[in-house]
Parts: C-alpha cells; sequence; structure tokens
C-alpha cells in the first residue's frame, strides 16, 4: 500500500484537492482510503455528495471499545473511495493533535489496513503546529507528501515548515512528491512559487487554475473531476496523479531544503534568494534543551505538591483534574505520609476522603475536560463539601481546560461553595515544593484580616508537622499549650478546616515549628495582613523549654515558675541517671533533615559525649536550618561515604542518623525519628540513645 | 473516591514483571517514582540497591528510568531527552526495553521510532502504543503483556505435552509468588508441568517457551485479556472459568475445571484443598461464638465481575450482607461504608483511616509501606484464610 499525506495552509484547498486525487486514483483502478485529519470533518464531503460521515472519535466517544467496527465509520465514497474522516474538538477546547494519535490507534485497532485500500490519503489540517499534527508525516505514515500552496507568503511559510517537519522525520530519505500550485490569482504567483520549489530543492508538480468550476462543483457536493472531467482543472488534477502514479512504480522524490527566515524573506521580496547560513532544519526544537541533562530534574510534580497540602483541610474537597493515575500515585504518596496517623491516635477526628479525580481519558483529553470537572464538583457537593479546590495536572494543562470559567459558572449555580484553582499543571509549572507553597500562597490569601484575635487561641505554623505527629508528641503539644491555656486554633499546614485558615487571626500568638520554612510562611502572613504578627518558635529540649516557657508567660501573662521548675527537676535527675553512659562516648550525628539539632548537640555535650562528626546532607549554599549555634561544627554535603570513612577514621561509638545510612554499616547506629517538642519526648528520644550505648544493641526510635 | 491504579501503572507493572526487562517512561518525574517503587517491592531483582544508580534518569532508583521531561518539553517536544535516556538505559544492558508515554507526553506525540532510528536501536525497543490514560489497570496490563508477546515475534513451537502457564495473575495482585506456589502445586498434582506464568515473574525467556505449553489456565480472566488471545491464535488452549478461584469453593471449581480441560485426575489437588479447608472449617467449630459474630455484618467490593461473583456468594453463604458491589473501573465511583471492604490498597487504607469500615481486604494495587510479611492474598485457600481472619477479626466487639 502506498500512503500519501497531503498537506498546507488552512484553506488552501487541501481537502478539493485530495477528494479530486482519490477520485481519479480510483478511476485509474486503485482502491482508495481517504482520511480526513481535520476537526471539522470535511475532508470527504465531496466524494459522498455533500453529506457528511460519523467521525472515529465521536465514535471512540460514544461506543465501547468491544462494541466497534470500522463498517461504522468508514464509507464508500465516489468511484468507491473508503472514506474515513478523524473528526477532533470544537475550536478552542480539547487537544486536536491528540485526537489525531487517538484516530490512527483506532482505525488501526479496527483493521484498516485490511481493508483492501492500495492507496491511503491523509488530506491533514493546516500546518505542521505540533507533535499529533505531525503523526500522518511520520515515515511509517507517509510515503509521500503533497504540499498544497498558493503564491501568498503566508501559505510558503506554511509549506516551509511543511517541509522541515519531513526533513525532522527523514532528513535523508527522499519523501516528498511536489507542490500544487493551488492558485489564487496573486501577481507573479507562478513565478513565485516555481522559485520557492527551486531554492527549496523540489519541483511544481501542476498548476491548478482558479477556477469556477470548482465552486459549481462543491455546491453539488461533488469533485471537479467528476462533474466536469475534461476541464482544465480536471487535467491538473491529472498531473498531480501522473506524479503520484509515477512514485508509486518506482520515480524519485526529493528531500526539501527548507528555507531560513532571512530567504523567506527575500523570497516574498522577490530578491534573488541568499544562501541559506545554515539548514533551518537543523536548529533544535528548543536550543536551550539541547542536553536535557543540564537542565534540572524534577523529581516530583506541582500537582503532587498542592494536592498534599490542600488535602489537609478536611472540609476542603481536592479535586484532581487528570488522570487517574494521577490520583493513584498522589493518593498513594498521601496516604503512605498520614494514613497511620488517624489509625495510630494523632488525630481525633476520622480521615477525610476528599481527594477526587476527574479521571480524564483519551476522550476528555480530545474534546475537553471542562464537563468532567464540573461533573466531580457536583459530586463532592453532593458529598457535603462546600469547600472545592480544583489542581490542575499536566493533562488538563496542555490542553487548556478554563478551569476558572467552570468555577465561576459552578459558584454561581452553588453561592454557598468556595473555590480554589490551582493551575500547577503537573510538572509544567514546577516540583513538589513549589506546587506546596502555591497552596499555601492560595490559602494565606484566603486569611481574613478583618478577624479579630480571641484570648486563648494560637496558630501552628510549619511545612512539615512531622514532628508532632505522633501521639507522645501530640500529649506534650497539648500539655505545653494547658500550662497556659492555650488551644489550638489553625495548624497551617497539618490536620485542619479551611474555615480556620480564613480566621487565622483569631490567633492571638503564631508557635512556628522547628522548621525552617516556617519563618517563610510567616513572612508571607505578615505580608498578606500588612503587619507582623506575634511569634514564637516551637521549643524542643530542655533548654530551649526553658525559653519558651518565659516568653509564653510574658506573652499570655500567665505565670510559670512551677513548670519550669518541674522541667528543670526532671532535666537534671534524667541526666545524673546517664551521665556516665554518655561520658567520653563519641558519636557522629547526621542530619538530612533541616530541623534545629542544637538542643541535641547541647544536650549530648553536657552529658561529657563528644560528638566527632556533625554531618549535614546538603551544600553550605543552601539554607541550613539544622543548626543556628554550631555551623562551624558542621561537614556539608555529608552522606553514606562519610559516613563509612568515619567509621574506620573517627571510631565513633553511636551513629545517629535521620534518613539513610550505608548498607551494612558496621557500628552501631540508631535513628533520629520524630522527635517531639517541648520536655518529656527529647528526654525520652536521648534515654534511648542511652539504651543504644549502654547495649550496644542497633535501636531506632519512633 | 476509588483511587486504585489505572493503565498507566497497568502497563508500567505488566513489563516490570519481567525480569530481564525493563521500562523507559518517557514522562515527568512525577508519574515515574511510585511506579518505581511498586516495582522494586513487588518483583524480586538482583538490583534493588537503594540510591546506587546515580545516572541521569534513574535518580537513585534502579526501576522504572523516566525521561523527566518538564514543561519546556511538553512546548518543544522532547525526543532529545529520550534519545539521552534509551542511551544511558541501553548500559544497563536490559534484554527488552519497552517505552512507555506519560499520560502528559502522550499528547505530545514525541516521534518515538525516531529516537530509536538514531541510537540503532530499532529492534532492540518496543514502543508501547495502547491508550493508558485512565484505561482500567487489568486490562491494559493484559494488552500490554499481549502486545510484548506479539512483538517477540513467537512462533508457534512444538507442543510439549502436559505442559502449562498460568496466566491473569499479575505482581499487583496482592502476594503473587504466594498465589503461584499454591496454584502450581495444584496443578503439579495433576501431573501438569508449570512452565511460566506470563505476567508473574515469567522472563523473556520464560515467554519463548510459553507457546510450547499445551494449555494456559487462567486466575483473574480480566487480567488475562490480551494474553489470552495470544495463546490462542499460537495454538495453546486456554482454560478460563467465569469466575476466580476465590474462596474454598471457587477454587475446587477451578481444579475441577483445570481437571476436566485437560484430562487430568483431579484427587490430589483437591485432597490438598481439602486439608486447608478443613483445618479452617475445625478452627471455625472451635470459635462457634466468634464466628456466630459474622452473621449479620455487611460488606462492600469493588473488584472484577470475576472476583465479586464468588466473593458475593462465598461471604452471603456466611450470613454477611451485600451493601455494594462495584465493578472495578466503574466511574466515577465511591465506596459504600461496610464492616468489611474489598478493594484495592489505596482505597482500602483510606476507608479504614477513615473509619469507614472495620476491616478491609485489599483485592489489588499495592500500597508501600503497609504489605507487612503475611500472606494476605485473596486467591486460593490461603486467600480463603485471610478473609476469614479478616472478618473474624473485625467482628469483635459487635
Amino acid at each position: 500500500m502506498f500512503q500519501l499525506a497531503v498537506y498546507g495552509k488552512g484553506g488552501i484547498g487541501k481537502s478539493t484537492m485530495s477528494a479530486n486525487i482519490s477520485l481519479m486514483l480510483a478511476q485509474h483502478g486503485h482502491r482508495v482510503m481517504q482520511i480526513g485529519c481535520d476537526p471539522k470533518h470535511d475532508s470527504t464531503r465531496l466524494l459522498l455528495r455533500g453529506g457528511s460521515q460519523r467521525t472515529v472519535l465521536d465514535y471512540v466517544r460514544e461506543v465501547p471499545e468491544g462494541d466497534r467496527r470500522l463498517e461504522d465509520v468508514m464509507v464508500e465514497g465516489s468511484g468507491g473511495v473508503l472514506c474515513i474522516e478523524s473528526g477532533g474538538p470544537e475550536p478552542g477546547i480539547g487537544c486536536a493533535g491528540r485526537g489525531i494519535l487517538t484516530a490512527f490507534e483506532t482505525i488501526g485497532r479496527l483493521g484498516a489496513d485490511r481493508a483492501g485500500a492500495d492507496v491511503r490519503l491523509y488530506d491533514v489540517l493546516g500546518d505542521v503546529v505540533c507533535g499529533g499534527f505531525a503523526v500522518p508525516l511520520r515515515e511509517e505514515n507517509a510515503d509521500g507528501v503533497i504540499i498544497v500552496t498558493s503564491g501568498e507568503f503566508m501559505a510558503l511559510y506554511a509549506a516551509n515548515n511543511i517541509m522541515k517537519g519531513i526533513r525532522r522525520f527523514t532528513p535523508e530519505r527522499p519523501r516528498l512528491i511536489g507542490i500544487v500550485l493551488n492558485s489564487r490569482g496573486v501577481e507573479g504567483e507562478e513565478e513565485t512559487v516555481c522559485r520557492f520549489a527551486a531554492a527549496t530543492g523540489t519541483r511544481v508538480i501542476a498548476t491548478v487554475p482558479r477556477d469556477r468550476l470548482f465552486a459549481s462543483a462543491e455546491a453539488a457536493g461533488r469533485t471537479v473531476c467528476e462533474l466536469f472531467p475534461g476541464s482544465d482543472a480536471a487535467k491538473a488534477v491529472g498531473a498531480v496523479v501522473d506524479r503520484i502514479e509515477d512514485v508509486i512504480s518506482g520515480a524519485g522524490m526529493d528531500i526539501p531544503s527548507p528555507l531560513d527566515d532571512d530567504q523567506l524573506s527575500d523570497l516574498a521580496a522577490g530578491r534573488e534568494i541568499r544562501p541559506g547560513r545554515r539548514n533551518a532544519v537543523d536548529l533544535p526544537a528548543c536550543p536551550g534543551c539541547a542536553r536535557s541533562t543540564s537542565r534540572r530534574q524534577k523529581y516530583s510534580c506541582a500537582s503532587c505538591g498542592a494536592v498534599m497540602a490542600l488535602a489537609r483541610l478536611r472540609d476542603s474537597a481536592v479535586i484532581i483534574h487528570g488522570p487517574r493515575s494521577c490520583a493513584y500515585l498522589m493518593d498513594s504518596a498521601y496516604l503512605s505520609t498520614v494514613a497511620d496517623l488517624y489509625t495510630g491516635g494523632v488525630y481525633d477526628d476520622p480521615m477525610p476522603d476528599n481527594i477526587y479525580c476527574t479521571c480524564m481519558d483519551d476522550s476528555a483529553a480530545i474534546f475537553g475536560g471542562a464537563d468532567s470537572l464540573r461533573g466531580t464538583m457536583e459530586s463532592a457537593y453532593a458529598d457535603g463539601f462546600r469547600e472545592v479546590a480544583v489542581v490542575t495536572t499536566c493533562v488538563s494543562g496542555m490542553i487548556g481546560d478554563d478551569c476558572d470559567a467552570v468555577a465561576r459558572g459552578f459558584r454561581s449555580s452553588h453561592p454557598d461553595v468556595g473555590t480554589t484553582v490551582l493551575s500547577t499543571d503537573g510538572v509544567i509549572n514546577g516540583d513538589y515544593l513549589e506546587g506546596t507553597d502555591a497552596a499555601v500562597s492560595e490559602l494565606i490569601r484566603s486569611i481574613d484580616p478583618s478577624v479579630g484575635p480571641v484570648p486563648g487561641e494560637v496558630n501552628l505554623i510549619g511545612a512539615s508537622f512531622f514532628d508532632l505527629q505522633c501521639p507522645d508528641a501530640a500529649a506534650e503539644l497539648r500539655r505545653m499549650l494547658g500550662v497556659f491555656g492555650l488551644r489550638v486554633n489553625c495548624r497551617l499546614l497539618d490536620d485542619t478546616t479551611m474555615g480556620s485558615v480564613r480566621g487565622f487571626c483569631r490567633g492571638t500568638v503564631d508557635i512556628l515549628l522547628n522548621e525552617d520554612r516556617a519563618s517563610d510562611f510567616e513572612d508571607r502572613i505578615a505580608a498578606r495582613l500588612g503587619r507582623s504578627r506575634e511569634r514564637v518558635r516551637l521549643p524542643t529540649g530542655p533548654y530551649e523549654y526553658a525559653g519558651w516557657l518565659r516568653r509564653m508567660s510574658e506573652v499570655t501573662g500567665i505565670p510559670c515558675e512551677a513548670e519550669e521548675d518541674w522541667a528543670r527537676s526532671m532535666t537534671s535527675r534524667f541526666m545524673e541517671d546517664h551521665r556516665d553512659v554518655f561520658e567520653g562516648r563519641r558519636i557522629v550525628l547526621s542530619t538530612v533533615i533541616p530541623r534545629n539539632m542544637d538542643w541535641l548537640v547541647d544536650a549530648l555535650t553536657d552529658m561529657g559525649a563528644v560528638i566527632v562528626r556533625f554531618g549535614y546532607a546538603k551544600g553550605p549554599d543552601e539554607r541550613c536550618g539544622v543548626t543556628v549555634r554550631y555551623r562551624d561544627m558542621l561537614t556539608f554535603d555529608y552522606g553514606k561515604k562519610g559516613m563509612s570513612e568515619d567509621w574506620g577514621a573517627l571510631h565513633p561509638d553511636l551513629l545517629l542518623y535521620d534518613l539513610d545510612i550505608p548498607d551494612g554499616y558496621p557500628g552501631r547506629s540508631m535513628r533520629l525519628s520524630r522527635i517531639g517538642p517541648g520536655v518529656v519526648p527529647p528526654l525520652r528520644l536521648l534515654g534511648s540513645i542511652s539504651d543504644a550505648l549502654s547495649t550496644g544493641s542497633r535501636g531506632c526510635t519512633e | 473516591m476509588i483511587n486504585g491504579p489505572d493503565g498507566l501503572t497497568g502497563a508500567i507493572m505488566a513489563i516490570e514483571s519481567i525480569p530481564g526487562a525493563t521500562v523507559l517512561l518517557h514522562g515527568p518525574g512525577g508519574c515515574r517514582i511510585r511506579n518505581s517503587l511498586l516495582s522494586m517491592a513487588l518483583v524480586p531483582r538482583e538490583d534493588r540497591v537503594w540510591g546506587a544508580y546515580r545516572e541521569p534518569f534513574y535518580a537513585g532508583y534502579s526501576r522504572v528510568p523516566a525521561s523527566y521531561i518538564d514543561g519546556e518539553d511538553f512546548v518543544g517536544g522532547a525526543v532529545h531527552r529520550l534519545e539521552e535516556a534509551l542511551e544511558v538505559v541501553r548500559r544497563e544492558g536490559a534484554e527488552l526495553i519497552a517505552i512507555i508515554d506519560s499520560p502528559g507526553a502522550s499528547l505530545m506525540a514525541d516521534d518515538h521510532r525516531r529516537a530509536m532510528s538514531d541510537l540503532g536501536m530499532d529492534d532492540d525497543v518496543i514502543v508501547m502504543d495502547g491508550q493508558t490514560m485512565s484505561a482500567p489497570m487489568r486490562r491494559t496490563y493484559g494488552r500490554t503483556l499481549g502486545e510484548v508477546l506479539r512483538r517477540l515475534s513467537l512462533g508457534s513451537g512444538p507442543v510439549r505435552k502436559g505442559t502449562v502457564c498460568i496466566i491473569g495473575l499479575t505482581v499487583l495482585d496482592p502476594c503473587w509468588e504466594d498465589v503461584l506456589e499454591e496454584f502450581s502445586a495444584y496443578l503439579v498434582d495433576m501431573g501438569l508441568e508449570v512452565l511460566c506464568s506470563p505476567g508473574a515473574g515469567a522472563s523473556v525467556s520464560d515467554l519463548r517457551l510459553s507457546v510450547e505449553a499445551e494449555y494456559c489456565v487462567t486466575v483473574c480472566p480480566e487480567s488475562s485479556d490480551g494474553v489470552s488471545g495470544f495463546y490462542r491464535d499460537a495454538g495453546v488452549e486456554v482454560v478460563s472459568s467465569d469466575d476466580a478461584p476465590m474462596g474454598f469453593d471457587s477454587t475446587r471449581r477451578w481444579i475441577l475445571d483445570v481437571a476436566e480441560a485437560t484430562g487430568r485426575d483431579p484427587s490430589v489437588a483437591l485432597e490438598r484443598l481439602g486439608r486447608r479447608e478443613g483445618r479452617a472449617r475445625r478452627k471455625a467449630d472451635g470459635m462457634r461464638y466468634g464466628m456466630m459474630r459474622i452473621e449479620g455484618m455487611t460488606f462492600s467490593a469493588c473488584a472484577p465481575p470475576s472476583v465479586l461473583r464468588p466473593l458475593a456468594s462465598w461471604l452471603g453463604g456466611l450470613g454477611m450482607v451485600p451493601v455494594s458491589l462495584i465493578e472495578e473501573d466503574a466511574n466515577p465511583s465511591r465506596m459504600v461504608p461496610a464492616d468489611i471492604v474489598f478493594c484495592d490498597g489505596n482505597t482500602a487504607l483510606r476507608m479504614e483511616s477513615g473509619r469507614r469500615c472495620r476491616a478491609s481486604v485489599s483485592t489489588g494495587g499495592a500500597v508501600l509501606g503497609s504489605d507487612g510479611f503475611v500472606t494476605r492474598t485473596i486467591y486460593g485457600s490461603a486467600g480463603a484464610e485471610h478473609i476469614l481472619d479478616t472478618v473474624l477479626r473485625a467482628s469483635r466487639g459487635r
């Protein structure tokens, strides 16, 4: 079978030419299949007496896969030409390029190859605007290409782009059959097109006259070749068909040399075309992308970061506008992080079932996903959610779904609902952290500055609540706040509600968690409100706790001497009991997680231990949240290799790490998992370290 | 919502189920990492070295390398990334490389064949063209595997009498290795030799050998779509029941169906199953009052029809009440709260964490970090015991 693609600028007459070529080839004894690859699906109209047919993509949308048959989308037209229309979305929505791909895959699966055609002609929409529209141009789909053009500059510009596409796919294989000049009556048109053909290394195979017979034939829903077989127009088509048949019989085709911009300007101005500076096709699609490894690789996507953040709002539905795989992969990540917290007693309430997905499939990617988004928002509403956040993914971002418009429409029919649209577009608009940041920014924007403070209420702020997410830590926090009669208003961002975020200013004090991004969040909140708020950092360990008590006493006016005495005596007792275990022991402290470990350095050294290495996994240029007072002790870029080397060189009694150690590390090691605030959890951790040192067993805190 | 795996994970894991084969995911890192971890966790390999793969496109994880396309690539195309990634993956020496597009990449229509051709790898790489976007996981798994079998150009060889392949089992089925072990034992009891299990640990050379099998026996028909058709075309007789072998009765029916189709004596296999069933019955008798609590308990399930039917019949026989039975991949869908839920691992965990059930049973789609070491399958006698155990424990306090 010979496969032929007819390309050219939109409106240049490709479909008219294609139908005439198909018919004449059929009249010459060929079994021809014409496939229209234009969403407006009118390629085969002139072969069907002006009628239209069901498109492949409509068919795919309407008929389940197991029930599909080729005959349902293939109609026999004039001359026995087999007619198929791919179809596509309405203008401005969806992805027509993906539609072409799907249509090709579908007719392939339905057995188009077995339909008996010996010539297949693809009539392709306009320019080669994206990969999808270039599919018919691929080597496996087109043995030869015909370009239809007029002498107008934009038509020639499009023809030049098509040549670039041909060269890009097959730089060394001749596949261009030639140019068909479809005359528009422009002055000097034939000469211009001939110069263009000569400059690009191809030929004009036919000049189709500007002839009112085309209009007459079209009005009758027929081809010129059928109605006016002896006309000049039909003869011109005959010249094209002769050339095609020559090619089928083995005649040579051309490898085009597309022009660069300067050469095109010369052509348009009627000047002699200067030599090309370089072959226009040799330029990569994006010069900056020539080596992908030179760009930062994004290991996760912004959509995932946004979903992980927004799902923490238990009164808010998060709708992932994308394929089901996005929901599966993101939900897996989410569940592996938080599910245990709900079953493990960290939170009083059960985990909300608030992650939705529009489950975009191929059809939604082609025709647009607005309907499925609207439907999913309705489902969330029916489930009782009055806050709905939409997070876009690569697919919805690429096809350009107008999610804001859908959200506006939804709000107008449900005025009691708050909506947020985060156009993270998967990996297009950043990575995981950027997605989280976008979500937090959106939440900060929703804070109502007019809300007044409520005595006794505080906010907790942090990007990670990791250290608080175990029952012991949660109990200690409750105890610490209870000393001053405080309760939590908003946890930004942990299990909380949109209502508490809006009413953020009810909190009289913001308590920042033990990590550096908490300060960043607080700065953004201050910028949003136009004023700084009272802030206190959540303490870890006995020394920080003493300072915290004094500070909170100032803020609340509630005395704390009794608590100070209790904490001091508890700490003293612990140190007395364990000092002999720590005295002189050599400890390597290795950390990846950016949380302040000063308290641990203080505690270990105060009990007589020697910290022979304080390693941090990242470099000195990055924001270093692991210490405030001991930066000069830090070894940066410290990892498994360093740990292995230090085992031999420094002979530590214990390696304390928080994420990973070398496989088969020979010494004693202990993982620092959740630490917890205040006094009790840190002392418990120190107790575990003491056990590890005294028993010599490998331990692990949880 | 039911947020179980779809065709993307199905296609990826179908390839990753084949030792010696590797997926090259043409897509962003976000689509890669969980699938990479799934592959490392579910398929036994020699190369599970955490953090050792420092090359670009591997980023520390040995499985499912990706081209790591980003926003600029979505506009400008990413064949160059694919070429670079292919070069790196080639160095790892896989017997078979399969390129699978992420949903976003599938819209770009990059010309994979050009990348392969530029590197002279036309014969070494398979491009999976099918649509995976929100497609059913099991069906895509089977079809992907069927496509691999076709691309391997396996001719039908001489039939090896008395041999059998097990199909319709995926590495995403909970504890698939235990299932394979149990059903292989039944087949051996019937005097059949198990050549391999395409889609569940069969290597490339196993797959080449598989066309010589006299029979293929099916565990879950929905997971064998595409595979069974291939073997039928290759002249291998495919034995398949409407119901998957879950619960003692359906497992017995499975053994009898295989025996009938292959002309073998099922008595030894039935005896093996009977021993397990008898033990379960004795235990149940010993826990008489505990078992009485089961009556009236509710269950809801989302699973393939071949699993739903025997499940509903078996649990109904125990006096349990179905409140919702949903065919897997029905869309959109939400699990109905019940005492026990049967669904994909993600949704099961979500139902438990949300206290919308007393206990859950995963029917597929592993949740990393919740795997455990105990056999928690749904198929065969081990599956029956696991389900009974879960139901019994959940009945406490009723």
